[in-house]
């Protein structure tokens, strides 16, 4: 029987275990730095009725905050990791996103291309119960189909989908975790009562009841070195008990690190020995570089009207334009969008604002609220790094510190990006003085490229099976292995990639 | 002395529309001086219930005391012809806010001695909640009164609870609400839809 350690708790390290204890004779031991979460009736109560934010205590440390790449909010710390809280949307990168850098000359082309990695997007869809239309070949499925169908439109999308066609732009049906024999459309999708949207958390409690003691969950024990055997072997990891303060090791035949990009960046930094100076992998320097994330715009306006009431009656989007996410656009930087119909304000702020009836009514038929949101593609730059910072957070990792600039082509197309919006808007009806913009820095939640594939160790950090370049049996599964990051939300993309690592493992 | 400011003036300055100033009853402007010191009386700046350790279960009065806000706004808001079903659903959903930790019970205690504070005092329980809903106080603390926590932690998340679960989003044509079991998503009931 084969042990491994795999370090993190979130998309990648659940599915990870699933694939792994479902195809291999393994015992797994999975290290969380942060606290175990447990789900409950009462805690839906108190979502649904304080509108709380459940996870803010989860948060990261507050020291870790940069101007220009926001940490706090963006990842969880705990069971599950951040899919906790994600909105659980899973677009396929395209075939062009694979190669960025023949197509453009901006950062780097991935070792592998959209075909290799396409059985792996089918079996994550369907191990993450992905709702989407199995008819839309933009990227290519060949055959593939979602287990769930596509959430139907709104009819308060057929506003923006009015205006998108006006505009001739493209739009479809946005894929999406929300797992179609669970979801019961209460809108409540950040504390599922149902557990339909895809979170590790769940998942993992299930393995742990249908796997028993082949799978160890230690929580509050983060992982302060990987300990190595000479230049090439991992022999297992050092950690922390945080509830004790105990200091403790543990071995295992293969280790894993899926951390996310900066934790699993700067446990390689941090692990640095005789063998490895500058840190685990780093011989070539580009541990901790060319860090990417997802530039945010946004667009809101109000148009005077609305007879048929529209409200937002689904708590999460069915709509999604990847017109922007095309080779045309991939050289000024790729763009999704999503938008979505509302009213300005909620029945119970209205009431509790005594508002009359009659009023709200008025209120309701005489204008809505549409607001488009979407993210672009940001290029890598050699300069834009995480580094060790000084001390180490309430969980017991290092501090991280970041260095960043902004690329000035990025600025200019997400200005443009954002110009669209306002197009959009006005072709939808919004009054022009109504429509406020805004666009906000990338952040922690989709943050890449730090640790990233290539075939050559002087190029990048892990080979094409996620192994640390120079080592036997030490990989890295997380963002931070992309060699770039397209316009579409990663976690997809991450999760084939954990699928295709445990069949790479498994048959080793 | 705390002083209660509240009048159509304000209200006028808040941006509040003349229908509202319509439907305000003349009794939600009237707590008496003597009531200042209960309601306003300072309970704790916690952003967890106070007491939050002491459970138990909320007696049958003290519930049939809070079930006349979702009552009054039933009515006042015209939103459910029967809210019989909801107060059932209420009542076992306040047995896991009052029954487990962090535990709403004297949060709820303290927002039902306001409520019978006003009703002692001659007021009729619609004027009662109008104005624990509605007066404005002039109290830079008003947060951490009594019934500055009351409109926090009990009036509103109880409201905020009724719209979806009484069904009385539906009353405004609305198919499905934040928090409303609306069924699958494929089934056509669960939302409107638009052909595409």
């Amino acid at each position: 029987m084969k042990s491994i350690i795999i370090i993190g708790s979130g998309a990648a390290g659940a599915l990870m275990v699933r694939q792994l204890l479902k195809t291999g004779d393994c015992q797994i031991t999975m290290f969380e730095a942060g606290p175990d979460f447990t789900r409950g009736y009462r805690k839906w109560l108190d979502f649904l009725m304080r509108e709380s934010n459940l996870y803010e205590k989860f948060w990261d440390d507050p020291r870790v905050e940069n101007e220009h790449f926001g940490l706090r909010g963006s990842r969880l710390f705990m069971k599950g990791g951040t899919t906790n809280h994600w909105g659980g949307l899973t677009p396929r990168f395209k075939p062009e996103d694979f190669e960025l850098k023949s197509r453009t000359g901006f950062g780097a082309d991935w070792p592998i291309n959209y075909d290799d990695l396409d059985p792996y997007y089918a079996k994550a869809e369907i191990l993450m119960g992905i709702t989407g239309d199995s008819n839309n070949d933009d990227p290519p499925r060949y055959g593939a189909k979602y287990p769930f169908p596509p959430t139907s439109f709104t009819l308060g999308d057929m506003l923006i989908i009015d205006a998108l066609k006006s505009l001739d732009i493209s739009y479809g049906h946005m894929s999406i975790a929300r797992n179609g024999d669970r979801c019961i459309t209460t809108g409540t999708c950040n504390y599922c009562p149902m557990n339909a949207r895809y979170t590790a958390l769940y998942d993992l409690e299930q393995l742990q009841i249908e796997y028993g003691n082949k799978l160890t969950l230690k929580t509050e024990s983060p992982v302060t070195k990987i300990r190595m055997d000479g230049k090439k072997s991992t022999r297992g990891v050092n950690f922390l008990n945080l509830k004790t303060g105990a200091l403790d090791s543990m071995e295992a035949e293969a280790v894993i690190v899926c951390s996310g990009t900066f934790e699993s960046t700067k446990l390689l930094l941090v692990s640095a020995n005789q063998d490895w100076p500058d840190g685990i992998g780093n011989d070539s320097g580009h541990v901790g570089r060319h860090l990417m994330g997802h530039p945010v715009m946004f667009a809101y306006g109000v148009r005077p009207e609305n007879s048929d009431k529209l409200h937002q009656e689904l708590g999460f989007d069915s709509l999604i334009s990847r017109h922007f996410d095309s080779p045309e656009y991939q050289p000024k930087g790729k763009m999704w969008f999503s938008g979505s119909v509302s009213s300005p304000s909620s029945l119970e702020r209205q009431i509790l604002s005594n508002v009359s009836r009659a009023d709200m009514n008025a209120k309701m038929i005489s204008e809505m609220a549409i607001s488009l949101g979407g993210e672009m593609e940001q290029f890598e730059h050699t300069e834009n790094r995480v580094s060790l910072g000084s001390g180490t957070t309430r969980h017991g990792l290092p501090t991280t510190k970041i260095e960043v600039g902004v690329h000035e082509i990025n600025l200019k197309t997400q200005r443009e990006h954002v110009q669209t919006f306002v197009k959009i808007l006005k072709t939808a009806g919004c009054k022009e003085d109504s429509i406020e913009t805004g666009a906000l820095n990338p952040d922690g939640a989709h943050a890449s490229g730090t640790c990233r594939m290539s075939i050559s160790d002087a190029d990048g950090v892990v080979n094409t099976n996620l192994q640390v370049h120079g080592t036997d049996n030490l990989y890295v599964c997380s963002n931070a292995v992309f060699p770039s990051i397209a316009a579409a939300n990663p976690t997809l993309t991450l999760g084939a990639l954990a699928i295709r690592l445990s069949e790479y493992i498994s048959k080793k | 002395m705390n002083k209660l400011i509240i009048n159509r003036r304000h209200f006028l300055k808040i941006g509040l529309s003349s229908g509202v100033l319509a439907i305000l009853p003349f009794g939600c402007v009237k707590v008496s001086d003597d009531d200042f010191s209960e309601l306003l009386k300072f309970v704790s700046d916690s952003d967890l219930p106070v007491n939050h350790q002491h459970t138990g279960e909320l007696s049958n009065s003290d519930f049939d005391t809070l079930s006349t806000l979702c009552k009054y706004v039933n009515q006042a808001w015209e939103l459910t012809r029967d809210l019989d079903e909801y107060l059932g659903r209420l009542k076992g959903d306040l047995y896991f806010k009052t029954m487990k930790e962090p535990s709403y019970l004297t949060e709820y205690e303290h927002a039902i001695e306001l409520v019978n504070l006003l009703v002692k005092r001659g007021e009729s329980v619609e004027q009662a909640w109008s104005s624990l809903l509605f007066a404005n106080f002039g109290d830079e603390n008003f947060e951490s009164t009594k019934l500055g926590r009351a409109r926090n932690f009990v009036f509103s998340e109880i409201i905020t609870h009724q719209i979806p679960i009484s069904e009385g989003f539906k009353s405004f044509g609305l198919v499905n609400y934040r928090g409303y079991f609306g069924g699958p998503y494929t089934s056509p009931d669960s939302y409107r839809r638009g052909e595409a």
